[in-house]
């Protein structure tokens, strides 16, 4: 497959090797050889001439390059299923293992193509014509997720803002910042769960209340103690929890917070152009993860109620969850990697606000340099400082 | 009646003695009264007021809250106290106040006292004469000490004009003493204003006040006899007070107060000094503070000797003996400073040294030639750029002078100095056959307002840590160096200590800095908080209960500052709360 120029000119480097495993079980037909695929949809065909549509991250319309019509997603959805979400709060009773994991086989509807995949794959690219496969079951029936967040962040954006992100930082290499290469960016569709519920319950403290008052000998400080309980509830709303174990939750962690005034309903046709993945770890497996942001943020909302003390410990609590519910729901997400020094470094970025995550290089005598300079700026301007005021 | 007028008068005469203040003796005037008079006794409080107040010093809602606390006094206290503030005793016709407490203690009307043994005190303040006293009648258990602290506030206040506060002030010292405590009200009014004191000079009191018992008698008349002489020979008040706690305040604040409103002090100035050893056993020691530009003058640098001095004798309970190195301090010390007609054979104005003269001056060759010759030459410079002169004494030793009297004689005797006020300064080094070597500095003329007292100490640590043992070389140059550097900048430079620790400081400081600039280019975090998923206005809180378990006091005592830390030395000046400048201070335990 042949290098994309842009790949060359803005410093992102192509590369197939995302973590799915796709196996070419056919020779490949000569079909969208050097097609840019974030712009091919191989899933919509143009209602006028039938050839592929692409979605246009920025009208937010699906666009046909061979007869200009474009097109909103409601007046091609005659292709798509019309399935609503599933609700999750009931999958226990359905989902199986075996149809999480495995491997796939299916046909290429463009260029005929063998293709297989993981379980877990619900879009790929096809490795002989490059065209974007939906992968219906992975979409339909107990896996067709809830809600989506569409890319919002153009792939060729991000050597621009992971330029901004580094620019901020300190002690990286300055080989590393001045020319950053990126490879295997990926755009992908993250399966995430949020989660729902209600928490009450009580917080116990330890709290002190001091006053000093002095005589002509003695500071004196009198210090009374209390036992003090607060009780209430707090409602949380689609806390989100990683359903991949492809990525690691910490990093998805740290792409957050998401725009959920911008989250809408699933249809497949916001997959165009970009990789997709279902879950592959239950809701319940997150249950603990999140119920344990939830009872943290819940203690830090009762203490903030407990005013006027000196001193405030938390000595202990009992809480629970209510009205629980959850969701599936896909995220957009940008992984790449950059290799400096023979060593990677992976980043992950949030297809919707542009936040990045990730390790820097770290350049020891740059943090050298940086600390002893300004010791010996601050040491001599305080002696300086020292000798007019001493 | 003859037989009780007998009783007053030698109480009178005990008061004379002992403390001028107060009736003393707990076989004082044992009133048997009117045989008819029924008295306050438990459960039976006469409600009349124990307040009269014909001199209009407290307007009406001050009167009714100190009547009503003499009342809630009468019946906590089972005592009698009264407080009179009158024109004087002369206006109800008798001839002393003595007579005017009799009367009204005797009164058929209001019969005073409480109990069987009608306990009372009377405190009586004549406001035409500014004079008070404090009488006991009944036996009562409240101490000689409590009596002089009750009626010295009281003095205190009602010579400010300030009747309210003094009427608590002796409400609660009485109390006080009743109960061995030490909590006392704040004063409602601040009276630290030297206007509003009046100082006065108390000549009849006794200038060596025991209140502890620590002197026989024997003893205690002839400290007396020997501080009545001081004080009529040099013009210089000596005292001498050993009370059981000091108020609740500091040794010094304590002797500076008790100085003033008591009314010790020779001259304009009061010109004196007071010895105060404290026997709370908690908190056992002794200061000496100054009053009046004499006082201080000739006294604040050789505090340090006087302390260590006394230690021993105190330490070993020889108090007599102690007290006795503390009175020959102070005459020797006004003897050198102010009675020395000749020094070392030479006499005021007999000769005086040129421009030209060493002011180097190592008659014992203590010092190395090539360092006098750098000090020499760096002291012209100083004299020449500065107009302030600088002279370096370093000798064997200094027979009976303390070194700065040495020093200051030295100076003054040859004219050293620069200008019509002979200004400078000088260092004495003191090579003594003793494991510490001493030193002094001292100032003259205008640099004694270039070298404050805390810039004098200051030079005072630097040359004495340059010291050591047996380095005077070292000393003399340091001396001089930093004399310099302080009248060209106004200030000494940052010590190598200081530098050292600035530089950590800011290693310290630059280097969490940068851990944390470090910590920033590690982006990825677990999530702990679903703070920002929380639905709004969705909190909501049931119920806050609050339970009280304990409480605890802890008590540390104060930091003072160096001038009048007790542990260290003193010199410093400082204020009583009447406004008045004191000097000396700090103090050792014992």
């Amino acid at each position: 497959m042949s290098e994309r120029p842009f790949e060359e000119n803005n410093g992102i480097e192509q590369d197939a090797g995302y973590q799915q495993t796709v196996v070419p079980q056919a020779a490949p037909s000569a079909a969208g050889a050097d097609v840019d695929r974030n712009l091919v949809n191989l899933s919509y065909k143009c209602p006028n001439c039938t050839m592929p549509l692409k979605f246009d991250n920025e009208m937010k319309r699906f666009v046909c390059e061979y007869c200009d019509g474009s097109f909103l997603l409601d007046e091609i959805k005659d292709a798509a299923d019309g399935q609503e979400g599933y609700d999750w709060s009931e999958y226990k009773e359905e989902i199986h293992e075996e149809i999480l994991t495995g491997t796939k086989s299916y046909v290429c509807k463009f260029c005929g193509a063998e293709i297989v995949t993981d379980a877990v794959t619900s879009a790929t690219k096809c490795p002989y014509c490059g065209n974007v496969l939906l992968v219906a079951e992975s979409l339909t029936g107990m896996l067709r997720p809830n809600k989506i967040i569409p890319f919002e962040i153009d792939r060729e954006k991000l050597l621009t803002l992971f330029n901004a992100f580094v620019k901020k930082k300190n002690f990286v290499p300055k080989q590393f910042k001045n020319n950053p290469v990126l490879k295997e960016v990926q755009g992908v569709y993250e399966p995430f769960w949020l989660y729902d519920s209600g928490v009450d319950g009580q917080v116990g403290y330890t709290a002190t209340k001091t006053r000093s008052w002095s005589d002509a000998s003695y500071n004196y400080t009198e210090t009374k103690y209390y036992e003090v309980d607060v009780s209430g509830e707090v409602h949380y709303q689609n806390v989100p929890a990683d359903g991949s174990k492809r990525l690691d939750d910490n990093t998805m962690d740290s792409l957050e917070p998401f725009d959920y005034s911008k989250m809408i309903d699933f249809e497949p046709g916001y997959l165009s152009g970009h990789l997709a993945e279902r879950f592959d770890v239950d809701a319940d497996a997150n249950l603990e993860r999140t119920k344990l942001r939830m009872w943290n943020s819940t203690e830090a909302q009762f203490r903030g109620s407990v005013q006027g003390y000196s001193s405030v410990s938390r000595k202990g609590s009992s809480l629970r969850q209510f009205e629980r519910d959850v969701r599936y729901a896909l995220f957009p997400i940008y992984v790449f990697a950059i290799e400096y020094q023979g060593k990677r470094y992976d980043y992950a970025v949030n297809g919707q606000t542009g936040k990045i995550v990730g390790e820097l290089p770290f350049s020891k005598s740059m943090y050298r340099k940086w600390k002893w300079i300004r010791i010996a700026l601050i040491t001599a301007a305080a002696y300086v400082i020292g000798f007019f005021l001493n | 009646m003859r037989a009780k007028r007998f009783l007053m008068m030698l109480l009178a005469v005990m008061l004379l003695l002992m403390t001028g203040v107060a009736a003393a003796q707990d076989t004082g005037v044992s009133a048997t009264g009117s045989e008819t008079a029924p008295v306050s006794t438990d459960g039976q409080y006469y409600q009349f007021s124990r307040l009269v107040d014909l001199a209009d010093y407290l307007n009406d809602e001050d009167h009714e809250e100190i009547s009503g606390m003499l009342m809630d006094f009468l019946r906590d206290a089972k005592l009698d106290l009264q407080i009179y503030i009158i024109p004087s005793v002369e206006s109800f016709g008798c001839a002393d106040v003595y007579e005017f407490a009799e009367r009204y203690y005797d009164d058929p009307k209001y019969p005073a006292g409480y109990g069987a043994d009608r306990s009372a005190l009377f405190y009586v303040f004549e406001t035409d004469k500014s004079t008070s006293e404090l009488l006991k009648f009944g036996p009562g258990s409240i101490t000689t000490w409590g009596l002089m602290k009750g009626k010295f506030y009281a003095d205190y206040y009602m010579r400010c004009g300030n009747a309210y506060d003094a009427c608590r002030g002796l409400i609660d010292r009485v109390w006080n003493d009743l109960n061995r405590g030490h909590s006392v009200r704040a004063a409602r009014t601040d009276m630290m204003n030297e206007a509003n004191f009046h100082p006065y000079h108390n000549e009849k009191i006794s200038r060596m006040l025991d209140f502890c018992g620590i002197f026989g008698q024997s003893e205690l008349d002839a400290l007396e006899t020997r501080l009545t002489e001081i004080r009529e020979k040099y013009q210089m008040d000596i005292v001498v007070l050993v009370a059981p706690d000091s108020d609740g305040k500091t040794w010094e604040e304590f002797a500076d107060d008790f100085y003033d409103y008591v009314g010790f002090g020779y001259g304009d100035e009061y010109d004196g000094m007071i010895l105060f050893v404290d026997m709370d056993s908690a908190d056992r020691g002794y200061t000496i503070t100054t009053c009046g530009t004499r006082g201080q003058n000739t006294y604040n640098s050789i505090v340090e000797t006087i302390y260590d001095d006394m230690l021993d004798a105190f330490k070993a309970g020889k108090y007599y003996e102690g007290i006795n190195v503390y009175v020959n301090h102070a005459v020797r010390r006004i003897n050198h400073m102010e009675r020395t007609e000749s020094f070392l054979g030479i006499s005021r104005n007999e000769i005086k040294v040129s421009t030209d003269d060493d002011r180097v001056v190592d008659p014992d060759e203590i010092l190395k030639n090539s360092v006098k010759k750098n000090l020499e030459k760096t002291i012209k410079n100083i004299r020449k750029e500065f107009g302030t002169d600088v002279l370096v004494l370093a000798v064997r030793g200094t027979g009976d002078y303390y070194p700065s009297d040495y020093l200051y004689n030295y100076y003054t005797f040859l004219g050293y100095g620069e200008g019509s006020r002979q200004s400078g300064i000088g260092l004495i080094l003191v090579d003594e056959d003793t494991e510490k070597a001493g030193y002094e500095i001292v100032t003259f003329g205008n640099a004694s307002e270039k070298f404050d007292e805390s810039a004098l100490n200051r030079l005072k640590s630097m040359v004495g840590s340059a010291l050591g043992s047996d380095r005077y070389d070292k000393a003399a140059q340091k001396f001089v160096d930093k004399t310099k550097f302080r009248l060209k900048w106004g200030h000494y430079p940052m010590t190598t200590g200081m530098t050292v620790v600035v530089f950590l400081i800011v290693f310290a400081v630059i280097s969490i800095i940068a851990s944390i600039k470090k910590a920033a280019n590690k982006s990825v975090a677990k999530a702990v908080t679903a703070s920002e998923y929380i639905v709004p206005g969705s909190y909501r809180v049931f119920n806050i209960q609050e339970r009280f378990i304990n409480s605890k006091v802890t008590k540390t005592r104060r930091v003072e500052s160096s001038s009048s830390g007790r542990s260290g030395g003193g010199g410093g000046s400082h204020y009583s709360s009447s406004g008045r400048s004191h000097g000396g201070g700090g103090g050792r335990h014992f």
